[in-house]
């Protein structure tokens, strides 16, 4: 009985230990969000003047640009997937995977993968598809300047026709408790989809005067040459951070949902626990009792 | 309507690095070449190259550091600049900056990786210009 008493006393201090972990990264995931989701309302700013200047340029002047028109080539596109380095976040990095597999069989073209995070090679792996360059290296405190040669890659692609179209796949953060998969046209540009990304809310759209009485130096097309690309840069490095945030949020979950259970846990291995206790306690008294009648 | 002093917000993607209501004129490293903003300047859109932004305001100068953008100078004299990014020269750090750009000059030396050679040389001539920067304002 001695034994069993031990064995329980292991399994509860094991436990508690995890509890400790887990409560640890619980509050570490809550900063990093916090700290995800500070950036993104930073820069909202920047997002309603770029927003606001590409549809001044593009929208009133009718003027064009190769990143906003279609590519002939009709046979490829490039998806862009981010998602975590590390795991034990929930269904976070699952969600991305089943998106990645629906998209692809929705797709009548071929499929190729840039993929961000570890989990998201994974994904783009285990759906089959052929990736072309791998980024592991980034996190929340990664600058606009990272996303730079990620933009570059994928702007030469594009030009050079190997692509019909690159997207993005990322996870939408709503707010603390919601985020779900989501799949946005990086190229060739829409307006209205940056709009909608980086401006979900009506209100914050500035409403300004038109531009037409602008001068644009040193042409309309060169201004656009540098909006597109800044734009670009910056959605990549907006729907990195909203993924970030629900990373950390999908893991303040997993191990908000894992501490209590731990609990749970350790409610029950005490009480199995005194139970031994008990039951070795009463054994030894009935051997000492059944000892001292058979001496007399 | 006329007014005599700028408005002046210089916004990167992750803040706003600077935002004044009583700026005299603004000096601005523009690909084509630097021009000087004066209140009521004709609506201009342009884009900036890497270099140095100097805010004059009641006789001081204001120097930044700039990595590229574009400038929106609007009517009544509001001036914005959507900026890669941009700091103060007052608010840099001679030490941590020269640190960046031997770690800048040691990564052209390095093999190519991911990285492509084009971010390479850029990040070079970022550093340069805030160290460059840096030192003449400090």
């Amino acid at each position: 009985m001695a034994v069993q008493t031990k064995v329980i006393k292991q399994k509860i201090a094991s436990v508690k230990n995890i509890k400790k972990i887990t409560k640890t990264m619980e509050m570490v995931s809550v900063s990093k969000m916090k700290k995800a989701t500070g950036i993104v309302t930073g820069g909202k700013a920047y997002s309603t003047f770029a927003v606001e200047l590409l549809s001044n340029i593009a929208g009133e002047r009718h003027i064009s640009h190769p990143l906003m028109e279609e590519n002939t080539n009709k046979e490829k596109e490039l998806v862009i997937v981010i998602s975590s380095n590390k795991g034990l976040c929930g269904s976070y990095n699952v969600n991305i995977s089943k998106a990645l597999s629906k998209y692809k069989e929705a797709s009548d073209m071929e499929v190729e993968c840039l993929t961000i995070g570890k989990q998201s090679e994974k994904s783009a792996k285990r759906n089959k598809l052929p990736i072309i360059a791998s980024f592991i290296n980034l996190n929340e405190q990664s600058r606009v300047a990272d996303f730079l040669s990620i933009r570059d890659i994928v702007v030469e692609k594009f030009r050079n026709n190997e692509y019909a179209k690159i997207s993005v796949l990322y996870t939408e953060f709503i707010n603390s408790a919601s985020f779900k998969p989501n799949i946005l046209k990086l190229i060739p540009v829409q307006e209205d989809i940056y709009k909608n990304v980086l401006l979900p809310q009506e209100d914050e759209r500035r409403k300004s005067d038109s531009l037409a009485m602008y001068v644009l130096e040193p042409s309309a097309g060169e201004v656009l040459g540098t909006v597109l690309p800044g734009l670009i840069a910056h959605i990549l490095y907006h729907t990195f951070l909203e993924s970030a945030a629900s990373e950390h949020s999908a893991r303040m979950f997993a191990m908000k949902n894992a501490g209590d259970n731990a609990s749970g846990l350790l409610d029950d291995l005490i009480l199995y626990f005194n139970q031994a206790r008990q039951a070795a306690i009463t054994q030894e008294i009935s051997e000492i009792v059944g000892g001292v009648e058979a001496m007399n | 309507m006329s007014n005599s002093k700028i408005k002046l917000n210089i916004i990167t993607p992750t803040k706003t690095a600077f935002s004044d209501e009583g700026i005299d004129n603004v000096v601005i490293p523009t690909t084509s070449g630097e021009i000087t903003v004066l209140p009521n300047h004709i609506p201009l859109v342009s884009s900036i190259k890497v270099g140095e932004i100097r805010i004059h305001k009641d006789g001081q100068i204001i120097p930044l550091a700039i990595s590229g953008g574009l400038l929106e100078v609007r009517k009544d004299s509001e001036l914005v600049i959507l900026a890669e990014s941009s700091e103060l020269a007052r608010e840099m750090n001679v030490e941590q900056i020269q640190a960046a750009y031997d770690r800048a000059v040691e990564a052209m030396n390095e093999p190519l990786d991911t990285q492509g050679d084009m971010s390479r040389e850029r990040s070079l001539e970022i550093e340069l210009n805030r160290l460059n920067i840096a030192k003449k304002w400090r």
